[in-house]
């Protein structure tokens, strides 16, 4: 048997819609209970399953050599990877939001912004002119504009479902984000005989 | 103080004991490789004037390069890549063109790395240049001596991937509204959508299709030969079928040689660099996770210091690969312990060194 390629999946919601997909290409995997790591039914494949966040992180190092990982995450990171192959699942909208009805003001220090995704954030308005605070946060950034830490936040939305909740909106998507299957440069380069086939297999 | 004692600078590192004795002797081993071909060794300063550079940094060097500044308030650079102060030099040793000579270099270089990329090891650069000496020899000259290295160090699973800059260049050069920065970041993403997309606007899309087709092209000799008959059309119309033709060259000799296997034809190998104008190649090795050296022709690069000679070489960064070299020649021999009365065990240890078998005289026991 050749040895198989080593890929990295995110924990969460991606988590199901990549397996799906793959078993819809006929590459069918599961991880037993607690465990980590597992087989494809074929054999192409030694899938690791770590967070999200550092995903790019595993894939930089060459531990695995292949992920799937949503571009917000790649980009906080500012590591370069191949983008090998876009996938239709899993893409949502990186978005300025904040309270409703209350629209983008802007004071002599710009605008003032909660966010998980920091880097992006400061590239992207930054880009367009506008001076930025950020404040750095983790998770329930919806809180911040509620409890008065700061006016807006950036965050991916996807329903809107729990912006509503909060009383809060979209003032204007930045950007698409999408869901690549990703490699480290070396081990594309080392593999691409066998990554082409997988690509091919996973091509809709 | 604890806390200082404990940690190290990112970007620094000490090797100690058996790893120091293995990296020197696979240090030696490759100057003996050095020697054998020619090449003289080379010292460059450990810090330079930062302006004589600046032009020659990439983005992420200037991030990760360390300045500081001398009494008189000038800003410095500290060695962060050698081929660069190299270059400099050269520069000023090589007055008349007709000249060509061989050089090697072995030393640490000081660049920050990121706490998220501390394992890629760029701690020492050890190559060489082979300068004032244009045209194909030169070249096979380089990438067969980077060959010889990788193989008599016994690096298993690597291969040394060849690419052309001037393919590129003939490219930008005939389709002059690309911006040659976006078309880089988008080979080496290798996002064939966004390639193509990109392409899209300068020309129609069989065109971007070929030309996408040929920037991320990687094969074997053969499969390189199977796509020159394949795209000849192509190849004439967007006017490279020199650069095409002078890969080809390199193989024919390569595949005479027999060292065909260890190549592969990569049109993806582009250079980030301005200052190199014709082969680019890189070596990778199974499951390290960046290229272990990378070379190619540069005869921008010492001309941006003011003299125009032509210029190839490579550059290895060593601290990626030691871990892989397990050749016994390369580790610390058995030590030999002597007891006893210090002039006897003296004696004794006296006679164990002569032979070549190291000993340590431990005292009575």
């Amino acid at each position: 048997m050749k040895e198989p390629l080593t890929l990295a999946l995110p924990k969460g919601r991606l988590f199901k819609q990549v397996q799906k997909h793959f078993s819809e290409k006929g590459i069918i995997f599961d991880f037993e209970d607690r465990k980590l790591t597992a087989y494809d039914s074929k054999g192409l494949l030694k899938i690791i399953l770590v967070k999200n966040s550092d995903l790019p992180t595993y894939v930089n190092y060459g531990i695995a050599g292949l992920g799937i990982c949503g571009e917000d995450v790649i980009y906080e990171t500012g590591l370069k990877f191949n983008n090998l192959l876009p996938f239709d699942f899993g893409g949502t909208k990186i978005c300025l939001c904040g309270k409703q009805g209350e629209g983008e003001k802007k004071d002599l220090n710009g605008l003032t912004i909660a966010t998980k995704f920091t880097e992006f954030t400061k590239d992207f308005f930054h880009g367009e002119g506008t001076p930025v605070k950020i404040i750095k946060l983790n998770g329930s950034v919806e809180l911040a504009p509620i409890l008065g830490l700061a006016p807006y936040i950036v965050d991916l939305v996807e329903t809107g479902s729990t912006l509503k909740a909060n009383n809060l909106e979209v003032i204007r998507t930045l950007k698409e984000i999408g869901v690549n299957l990703i490699a480290n440069p070396s081990y594309y380069k080392t593999n691409y005989e066998k990554i082409n086939e997988l690509i091919n297999i996973l091509k809709d | 103080m604890k806390e200082k004692l404990l940690k190290t600078p990112q970007g620094a590192e000490s090797i100690f004991l058996e790893e120091a004795y293995k990296h020197e002797k696979i240090n030696e081993a490759i100057n003996k490789i050095y020697t054998e071909w020619g090449y003289l060794p080379i010292k460059t300063p450990v810090f330079d004037y930062y302006e004589n550079y600046e032009k020659l940094l990439s983005t992420n060097s200037k991030k990760n390069c360390f300045r500081l500044m001398d009494r008189d308030g000038e800003l410095l650079l500290l060695r962060n890549d050698i081929t660069l102060f190299l270059a400099k030099q050269l520069g000023r040793m090589l007055k008349e063109s007709n000249q060509s000579f061989r050089v090697h270099y072995a030393d640490s270089i000081l660049r920050h790395q990121s706490e998220i990329d501390i394992s890629s090891n760029e701690f020492f650069q050890t190559g060489a240049e082979l300068v004032g000496c244009s045209g194909i020899n030169g070249d096979l000259e380089a990438i067969t001596l980077l060959l010889k290295i990788i193989s008599e160090l016994e690096i298993k699973d690597t291969k040394i991937h060849v690419g052309s800059r001037s393919i590129l260049d003939a490219i930008l050069n005939k389709y002059n509204l690309i911006d040659s920065s976006c078309l880089i970041e988008l080979i080496n993403s290798r996002d064939l959508i966004k390639l193509k997309s990109y392409l899209n606007q300068f020309m129609d899309e069989t065109n971007s299709n070929f030309i996408t087709k040929l920037f991320l092209f990687i094969g074997t000799f053969k499969d390189y030969l199977k796509f020159i008959t394949t795209n000849k059309e192509s190849i004439e119309n967007n006017n490279i079928p020199n650069e095409i033709e002078y890969l080809k060259n390199i193989g024919d000799v390569l595949l005479d040689l027999d060292l065909i296997d260890n190549f592969r034809f990569d049109l993806s190998e582009i250079a980030n660099r301005d200052y190199y104008t014709g082969i680019v190649f890189k070596a990778y090795t199974k499951d390290i996770d960046s290229p272990i050296a990378s070379g190619g022709r540069y005869d921008n690069l010492i001309k941006s210091f003011g003299n125009d000679i032509p210029s190839v070489g490579f550059s290895i960064l060593l601290r990626k690969v030691e871990d892989r070299i397990n050749n016994e020649v390369y580790n610390p021999p058995k030590i030999k312990n002597i007891y006893g009365k210090f002039v006897e065990a003296y004696r004794e240890a006296e006679i164990m060194r002569n032979n070549g078998i190291p000993a340590i005289i431990k005292g009575e026991k």
